[in-house]
C-alpha cells in the first residue's frame, strides 16, 4: 500500500500531464528557441575554434600571448558572468545586444576557447611526415590544412567535439537569466504558474530530444571515419 | 663525373651547409645532377644523406648555400618554393600516404586541387599509374589496407601524377619487410630505364648496380666518393667508404 501511495504521489508531483494541459506549445518554442541558438553556436564556435588553433599553431610570438590570454580567461570566467557583463554590462557603454545575440555571444566565445584547444592538440597528433609529403606535392600552406591537416584532426577531435557541442546544448539554459524564453525558461514559467515541477521534466526530455539525435550523428561520423581507415 | 659535362645540369648545389644548433650536419657540399641521371646517395646513418636530400626540395630549410633546379633557385624567395616543388617528387621512408584518402584520391589530390586538372582526367592518368606500379585493384582501398610495398607503390605513383622532372627518395625501402622491396624497387628500375633523373638515398647494393648510373658517399656531412656506381662500389678510392661497404655486403 505504502509503495502504491508513494508511486502515486511522484506521478502526481513530477509527471502530472493535466498540468501540461494547453502548455506544450509554450514548451515547444522553448525547445525552437534552444535549437536556434545551440544550432548558431556550434557552428560559429566549431568554425571559430578551428581558426584560434590554425592561428595558435602557425604564429608563436604576440598572437599567441594573446590567444593565451583569451583562453585562460574563458576557462576562468563562469559563463553567467559572462552573459551579465554582455547583456548588462555592455550598454553601459553604449553597445547593446538582443538577448538572442547576447546568448550567443557568449557561448561562442567561451566554447570557442576549449575547441580551438581540441583542435590544435590534434592537428599537433598528425604526423609531421605528412605536412612535408603536401609540401613536397607543391601544396601550399592553406592547400595544406584544406585537404590534409583539417581532415585529419577533424577524425581525431570527434569525439571531444561531440562532447563540447552537448555542452553548448545544455549551457543555452543560462539564458534563463535573459528575457528569452528557451525551453528551460519556458519549462519554468509553466512551472511557476501551475506550482507544479512536471514542466521541468519533460523539459528534460526534450534536451534528450536534441541530444540523442546529436549523438547518433556523430557515431555515425566516427563509424564512417573507422571504415574509411 | 664525365657525364656531366655533355648534358644538361638539371640539379646544382653549391656550398650548401645545415646546421642544427651547434651540429653541423652538411659540410659546404657542391655537387652537380644532370638529366637522366640515376644518384644514389650511401653513407653511414647520420651522415646528412636524409637532410641533404631534404634540402633539395626545402623541406628542411639549408643554412647557407644555394641549390638551383634548372634556372630556378630553390634557396631563393619563399613565395615561389611551392611552383619549384610541382616538379620535385618525393617519396619517404614512411610512405606518407594521406590516411583518410584512397590511394586513387591520393594520387589525384594534387593535380586536381594544384593544377586543376579535371577530376575525369586526372582519374584517368591516375589509374594508369596505379596499372603502372601493379595495384590498378587497389584502387579505392585505404593506405591503412594496404601493405608496407604497396602504400610505397601508391606513394610513388602520386608523386609521378604531378610529371616531376626529379624524383627524390629518401631511404624509400628501409621501412619494409625484405619481400616486400623488391617490387618497389622494381618500379624504381623501371622508372630509371625510362630516363628519369632520381636521386635514391638508399643502401640496397643491389639496385644501385643495377639503376644507378652515379654514386655519391656522404660522411660526416661531406662527399667523399663521387663517381661511376660500379667504380665506387668496386673500387671505392676512400677507406671510409671501403668500411662502410664491408659492413654492407
Amino acid at each position: 500500500m505504502m509503495d502504491d501511495f508513494g508511486i502515486n504521489d511522484i506521478k502526481h508531483i513530477f509527471f502530472n500531464m493535466e498540468v501540461m494541459d494547453g502548455q506544450w506549445g509554450l514548451l515547444f518554442f522553448g525547445l525552437w528557441v534552444t535549437i536556434k541558438i545551440a544550432a548558431v553556436s556550434i557552428i560559429f564556435s566549431t568554425i571559430l575554434g578551428l581558426f584560434v588553433a590554425i592561428v595558435r599553431i602557425q604564429n608563436s610570438s604576440a598572437y599567441n600571448l594573446l590567444l593565451i590570454t583569451y583562453l585562460e580567461f574563458c576557462r576562468a570566467t563562469p559563463i553567467v558572468v559572462a552573459l551579465i557583463v554582455v547583456y548588462f554590462g555592455l550598454p553601459f557603454l553604449n553597445i547593446t545586444f538582443s538577448p538572442f545575440q547576447s546568448a550567443v555571444i557568449v557561448i561562442v566565445f567561451v566554447h570557442t576557447a576549449y575547441i580551438g584547444e581540441a583542435f590544435r592538440s590534434g592537428i599537433l597528433a598528425i604526423n609531421k611526415s605528412q605536412t612535408e609529403a603536401a609540401q613536397s606535392l607543391g601544396l601550399n600552406q592553406i592547400q595544406t590544412y584544406q585537404y590534409i591537416l583539417v581532415p585529419q584532426a577533424f577524425r581525431i577531435v570527434l569525439p571531444t567535439l561531440a562532447n563540447q557541442w552537448t555542452g553548448i546544448i545544455k549551457d543555452t539554459s543560462i539564458c534563463t537569466i535573459l528575457a528569452i524564453t528557451e525551453l528551460l525558461k519556458a519549462a519554468q514559467i509553466i512551472a511557476a504558474w501551475k506550482a507544479n515541477p512536471t514542466p521541468l521534466v519533460m523539459s528534460t526530455f526534450m534536451y534528450l530530444l536534441i541530444l540523442i539525435p546529436l549523438t547518433i550523428f556523430t557515431m555515425r561520423l566516427e563509424k564512417n571515419v573507422r571504415i574509411k581507415k | 663525373m664525365s657525364k656531366q659535362l655533355h648534358s644538361e645540369a638539371i640539379l646544382r648545389v653549391i656550398g650548401l651547409n645545415k646546421y642544427f644548433g651547434d651540429e653541423h650536419i652538411l659540410k659546404s657540399i657542391s655537387t652537380t645532377i644532370s638529366k637522366g641521371e640515376v644518384v644514389a646517395i650511401m653513407g653511414p646513418s647520420g651522415g646528412g644523406k636524409s637532410t641533404f636530400i631534404r634540402c633539395i626540395n626545402r623541406i628542411e630549410e639549408p643554412t647557407t648555400g644555394q641549390i638551383y633546379f634548372g634556372d630556378l633557385e630553390v634557396t631563393g624567395s619563399k613565395n615561389k618554393i611551392c611552383d619549384i616543388r610541382r616538379d620535385i617528387g618525393m617519396v619517404f621512408q614512411n610512405f606518407a600516404l594521406f590516411p583518410h584518402l584512397s590511394a586513387l584520391e591520393n594520387i589525384m589530390l594534387a593535380p586536381t586541387k594544384i593544377k586543376k586538372i579535371s577530376k575525369v582526367k586526372s582519374k584517368i592518368n591516375a589509374m594508369a599509374l596505379l596499372k603502372r606500379v601493379g595495384l590498378e585493384e587497389k584502387a579505392n582501398n585505404f593506405p591503412e589496407q594496404l601493405s608496407g610495398g604497396q602504400q610505397q607503390r601508391v606513394a610513388i605513383a602520386r608523386s609521378l601524377a604531378m610529371d616531376p622532372k626529379i624524383l627524390l627518395f629518401d631511404e624509400p625501402t628501409s621501412a619494409l619487410d625484405p619481400e616486400m622491396v623488391r617490387e618497389v624497387l622494381d618500379v624504381m628500375v623501371s622508372l630509371a630505364q625510362e630516363g628519369m633523373t632520381m636521386v635514391v638515398v638508399s643502401h640496397e647494393i643491389n639496385f644501385i648496380k643495377e639503376a644507378a648510373s652515379r654514386v655519391l658517399v656522404l660522411v660526416n656531412g661531406e662527399i667523399i666518393e663521387d663517381g661511376p656506381s660500379k667504380q665506387v662500389i668496386e673500387k671505392p678510392s676512400h677507406q671510409r667508404t671501403k668500411e662502410f661497404l664491408g659492413n654492407l655486403l
